[in-house]
């Protein structure tokens, strides 16, 4: 955590502000200079004695949405309040037994980002899951999958060079161009429309005295379409995170509605991160944040909290959704296959892209991929770059 | 008005704010910015800007958002039909003719829409953008420009300053991302639902009829069953149904008779997934906690 200004020096009310708005900056929010003057304005407002009122007020300019204005509070007593030691109270107390286990997941959102690279994480991870994951077929199967991987040459783990990642952004960019639109409902104004546009036609008849001279047409515009991808990254799909990871962060640098999940035990909303220019920068933030998951990959779980959660505000009939991963599942296979269920009702479109799919003598073996198999619209192999590149063949026909 | 002021009068016209929201209603107000709300539906969000317009007795002016919402429906739009009649009346009158294109682009003839009406009021009105998240994304960026500079400019007719500048309630159920130019240029509060206390507070003030312990019953039950795996939760709008329901089904505790209980939860659950999973058994657990 960034270590907050102590009260050594007395300072301006204004300096402790600004420097309270580079700390904000440091955990993720995004800051302007409006809001540091919108808070010098406020404080005419407010009784700066009472910290409680200082903090709401801090907290209704700060912040700009639900994630923002769940973590300000935490962000705002390591600054104001002498490294987030408050007075004791048995309600605090309590909060804090409770809240102990989730802090630790929340804490990496806190941290700077330093030198870390994914492949020490990698090794971490897959030593996590043979302590953690439970001993069943899956497990026997991700390190038969494991070994499998050091055979193939061409794989997508191979680490990513710029070239590589050249290539990454050409096969994005045409995906992306090919599911770019879908026909809307909605009349718009154009010039070779199918429709008379009466309303304009009046309008525009007026500069005629009331003679309809010329006719306006209007017909139903194409309106983009939205990707959703949720993206596995387990132990067993870790080999490939990084180059899926590059894969979506490309899908959000382009300029089109991109919204990014990833899951493992649990979900997590990772699009503002990515939004990062520096790619590398990026996906090793995003693999600090997701340091805290547990071994194992819970995708019916994970599905279920994407439904509960997020696909009613980002799912419609305008929607991929594209699922990157391999199916290997510690959970209940009935569960993935019911929440695709619920997922498909939304009337959209369901990719599942399975790196395992590409290899030699592979069945769909794994029991929540045979159970989810009916509700996709296209379920593709994906494990060399080939594969991805050829991607937008199958999605011009879905 | 101090926050707490706010807080204390809104009290007094039945809506209950934390304290938080009472913040920042007490900020948007003197910042003169929107404010923004976020959260799940009924937990009191449009609930609000109609109580701040009976606080400070002014118009409440309403803008519900859906696709394809255009400037002409929220902005102006000169009435064509009435022109266009204009045109014709005057067209035997030789000595008018000159002056007919002013004429007809005159304040006559100009229809307001919400956003231009909420700024030619003589007193400061509220101005409440439901659920913008409905819109289409080019809505936000013309909002924008009347919500920092708090006027229209209209080609024909020159730029229409405010008179007064509204008080601006934007609500948002999280149906799309907002852009951050946005989000930015409003004071944000995002509304949870009610905990124990401030939902039992808000039941007996809005359904003083209902005993104390009943309410208490009816809290507790809600809160339950917010806790459970539901699709769609209930909200505050839904509490005050149900609780409205069971009083007046003369029903004195909730475990008296679980088979009306059990028929009153359409007040409460709204798909058909949701009454699946609170099945009778499941019901009375949750009655007795």
């Amino acid at each position: 955590m960034l270590k907050p200004t102590k009260f050594l020096v007395r300072s301006s009310i204004t300096s402790r502000l600004l420097d309270f708005t580079h700390h904000m900056n440091a955990n993720g929010f995004n800051t302007t200079f409006d809001q540091v003057y919108q808070s010098l304005k406020g404080l005419k407002h407010i009784d700066l004695s009472h910290i409680n009122d200082w903090k709401s007020a801090l907290k209704s300019i700060y912040c700009y949405n639900m994630q923002t204005f769940e973590n300000f509070d935490e962000l705002f007593d390591s600054f104001w309040r002498n490294e987030g030691r408050k007075k004791t109270n048995l309600e605090r107390k309590k909060n804090d037994l409770n809240t102990n286990k989730s802090q630790k997941n929340t804490k990496s959102i806190l941290t700077p980002i330093e030198g870390h690279t994914l492949t020490n994480e990698t090794t971490n991870d897959i030593l996590n899951d043979d302590n953690e994951a439970e001993i069943s077929n899956e497990t026997k199967s991700k390190i038969a999958a494991s070994y499998l991987e050091n055979n193939r040459k061409t794989d997508l783990k191979e680490l990513i060079d710029s070239d590589l990642q050249k290539r990454i952004y050409d096969a994005v960019l045409r995906i992306a161009k090919s599911i770019k639109h879908k026909r809307s409902r909605r009349l718009l104004a154009k010039k070779k429309g199918e429709k008379l546009d009466l309303r304009k036609i009046i309008s525009k008849s007026l500069a005629y005295e009331g003679y309809p001279l010329k006719l306006y047409k209007k017909s139903k515009p194409k309106k983009p379409m939205k990707i959703v991808t949720i993206l596995d990254i387990s132990g067993s799909m870790k080999i490939y995170s990084q180059i899926f990871l590059t894969f979506v962060k490309g899908l959000v640098g382009i300029n089109q509605s991109v919204d990014v999940y990833l899951f493992h035990t649990r979900l997590m909303r990772v699009t503002d991160y990515l939004k990062e220019n520096d790619t590398l920068r990026a996906v090793n933030r995003i693999s600090m944040l997701t340091e805290g998951f547990s071994g194992g990959t819970k995708i019916g779980k994970s599905l279920k909290e994407f439904n509960n959660v997020y696909s009613r505000n980002t799912v419609n009939g305008r929607t991929v959704v594209i699922i990157i991963s391999d199916g290997y599942d510690t959970g209940n296979p009935e569960i993935v296959a019911e929440e695709l269920e619920r997922l498909k009702k939304r009337n959209c479109k369901i990719v599942w892209l399975n790196p395992l799919l590409g290899w030699q003598n592979y069945e769909p073996v794994a029991s929540s991929m045979q159970a989810a198999s009916k509700y996709l619209d296209l379920f593709a192999p994906c494990n060399t770059l080939e594969h991805l590149e050829n991607l937008e063949k199958d999605l011009i026909s879905i | 008005m101090q926050w707490n002021d706010i807080k204390t009068s809104l009290y007094d016209l039945d809506y209950i704010a934390s304290e938080e929201l009472a913040m920042s209603i007490h900020l948007a107000i003197n910042l003169e910015r929107p404010l923004l709300l976020e959260g799940e539906a009924g937990i009191g969000k449009t609930a609000l800007a109609i109580a701040l317009s009976k606080l400070y007795k002014t118009t409440l002016i309403r803008l519900q958002c859906y696709e394809g919402l255009d400037s002409a429906s929220t902005i102006y739009e000169w009435n064509y039909q009435k022109q266009l009649l204009s045109i014709r009346l005057n067209e035997n009158k030789n000595d008018n003719k000159i002056r007919i294109d002013e004429h007809i682009f005159s304040k006559e003839f100009l229809l307001e829409r919400p956003l231009l009406r909420a700024l030619t009021q003589k007193k400061t009105p509220v101005l409440l953008i439901d659920e913008i998240d409905r819109a289409d994304e080019e809505f936000e960026a013309y909002l924008l420009e009347i919500l920092s500079e708090y006027q229209v400019s209209i080609p024909e007719y020159g730029t229409i300053q405010a008179v007064t500048k509204p008080i601006v309630i934007i609500t948002s159920n999280n149906t799309r991302d907002l852009s951050d130019a946005l989000r930015r240029r409003c004071i944000y509060n995002y509304v949870y639902y009610p905990k124990k206390e401030l939902e039992l507070e808000i039941l007996q003030k809005k359904l003083p009829n209902i005993d104390f312990q009943l309410s208490t019953q009816i809290v507790n039950f809600v809160q339950n069953l917010r806790l459970q795996d539901l699709e769609k939760k209930p909200g505050i709008a839904e509490t005050l149904d149900w609780a409205a329901a069971i009083s007046g089904l003369g029903l004195k505790d909730l475990s008296e008779n679980y088979k009306i209980l059990h028929s009153t939860l359409v007040c409460l659950l709204k798909t058909e997934a949701d009454k699946a999973i609170i099945s009778p058994e499941t019901l009375q657990k949750l009655a007795k906690i």
